[in-house]
């Protein structure tokens, strides 16, 4: 499940900062804010090359392994956060420990579910973890 | 570690309170008169904001050009960082039992001053910047005298022992300090607007594979490299004693090591300064205290899973609280490999135990 803010909201920030408080002088002084708005842009790109798909993917993994009460109707979004919240839920009870049934799968789609947000959020991480 | 904003911010009181400051700093230092030369903003710490501040005295002890720094809140804080009179008497304990840190001069409780409550303390020279600090090319014979350094004056930390009323605020938990830390992150993550289940993997992971033996110390809290103020290869001054309070002492030595705070250079896991040999070398020596291995692992686990909490505060600062600024919004998304990083080390520790 992709991380809050939204990075739409981040764009329109940027866009805004850029519009209203950018001129041609502002580069140096604002390199750093740049930077910001260059790397959101860059993740939103992304984001938009992955789709849904992987949360999709996530959610139906998710959904095989728990049964928490949802609406079918609610957007992809805010059925992965209530799964999600029920699965917080079972893990702090302890029903996803080592010696459980589902340990092992549960622990496989998470694995996946926070490599795919480091592919999104920055990949670089990867490079520099290569045969770590 | 709830963030929080603080009531009636005035994000200009530096700019409009220079003669208020000039009155106090006359009366805290018993001058006849001071004069600010110059202020300037040290650091956009996203908790706290620190002002550089030339000022003349006449009369006085401080009689005298003298550079120093201003601490004071800044707008957004988090909730289980200390107060500035916390902080100071906790500047006061170190200072005074030789730990290199800059020299808590003045508190002042009135918020009427400059809006929020501050202290003084002498500007030291160098710098706290951990990337910079950690692309100085240092030979091994450099990285390992520094490192030292830093294993003795943290063993020096753990040796602090507060007593009286000022330091009445430490209060030693009633539980192990690696259940309260449990603790203190599920509350954290309750008060989230989006569930974490990769942070909670982690801290069920932690729940399962506490550390054995955890006799409390006086901990920093947040010793790395970036609250360390370095002046070439020296260690000048350790900065930053907002979380300082009663852990386990290892959680200080895996917080300096984890990979979160190596600034990309993995292969020197102390800090991204150098090797971990020569701070644990030093450290033993100094504390009489064997580095339990065991017990860095699972802090170091805990390290990440407190900067990704934290991460994801900071995102909540402009997705919630509505603050517009990007630093934090942009802050949330290292969350990610933080997380990624939890689920790898759980993991080897599981294949090696």
């Amino acid at each position: 499940m992709r991380i809050r803010p939204k990075i739409l909201d981040i764009l329109e920030l940027s866009k805004d900062i850029m519009f209203n408080e950018f001129d041609e002088n502002s580069f140096d002084s604002r390199k750093y804010e740049t930077f910001m708005m260059a790397n959101a842009i860059t993740i939103a790109t992304r984001q938009l090359k992955f789709g849904d798909g992987p949360e999709r993917k996530e959610l139906n993994k998710l959904l095989n392994l728990t049964n928490p009460l949802a609406s079918p109707e609610a957007s992809m979004e805010n059925r992965l956060a209530n799964v999600y919240s029920h699965v917080c839920l079972e893990i702090r009870k302890g029903n996803f420990d080592p010696d459980t049934k589902n340990h092992k799968e549960l622990r496989n789609i998470l694995n996946d579910a926070a490599l795919q947000l480091v592919k999104e959020y920055n990949p670089k991480y990867l490079e520099g973890n290569r045969n770590k | 570690m709830v963030l929080g904003c603080l009531k009636g911010y005035n994000p200009y009181t530096m700019q409009n309170g220079n003669i208020e400051l000039e009155i106090f700093l006359t009366n805290a230092a018993g001058s006849k008169t001071v004069r600010i030369i110059d202020r300037y903003k040290l650091t956009s710490g996203a908790i706290q904001e620190n002002w550089a501040l030339d000022v003349e005295f006449s009369g006085g002890p401080l009689t005298g050009l003298q550079e120093l720094c201003l601490r004071m809140d800044a707008p957004t804080r988090i909730s289980n960082s200390r107060s500035r009179v916390e902080e100071f008497a906790l500047l006061k304990l170190a200072y005074g039992n030789g730990i290199r840190v800059p020299e808590p001069l003045f508190l002042c409780k009135d918020k009427k001053i400059i809006g929020r409550q501050f202290f003084i303390m002498r500007r030291i020279p160098g710098i706290a910047d951990a990337r910079r600090i950690t692309q100085i090319k240092r030979t091994i014979d450099q990285q390992d005298k520094l490192l030292s350094d830093l294993g003795t004056q943290l063993a020096a930390i753990h040796a602090l022992k507060p007593s009286g009323r000022e330091m009445n605020f430490l209060k030693k938990p009633s539980i192990a300090p690696a259940l309260h830390v449990i603790n203190q992150y599920h509350a954290a993550l309750d008060a989230l607007p989006q569930p974490a289940p990769v942070l909670e993997w982690g801290l069920r992971w932690a729940q399962l594979n506490l550390p054995r033996e955890q006799i409390p110390t006086i901990c920093h809290r947040d010793f790395r490299t970036g609250n360390l103020m370095i002046d070439g290869n020296k260690l000048v001054g350790i900065l930053d004693w907002e979380f300082a309070g009663w852990s386990d002492p290892m959680e200080d030595v895996a917080w300096f090591c984890a990979k979160c705070w190596r600034f990309g250079l993995n292969n020197k896991e102390a800090g991204g300064m150098g090797s971990r040999t020569a701070f644990y070398n030093a450290y033993e020596n100094a504390s009489r205290r064997k580095i339990d291995h065991k017990a860095i692992i699972f802090w170091e686990i805990m390290a990440h899973i407190r900067w990704a909490i934290i991460a994801r505060q900071q995102g909540e600062r402009f997705a919630t609280s509505g603050e517009n600024s990007l630093e934090p919004a942009m802050t949330a998304f290292i969350a990610p490999q933080l997380e990624w990083e939890v689920m790898r080390m759980t993991e080897n520790w599981a294949n090696e135990n």
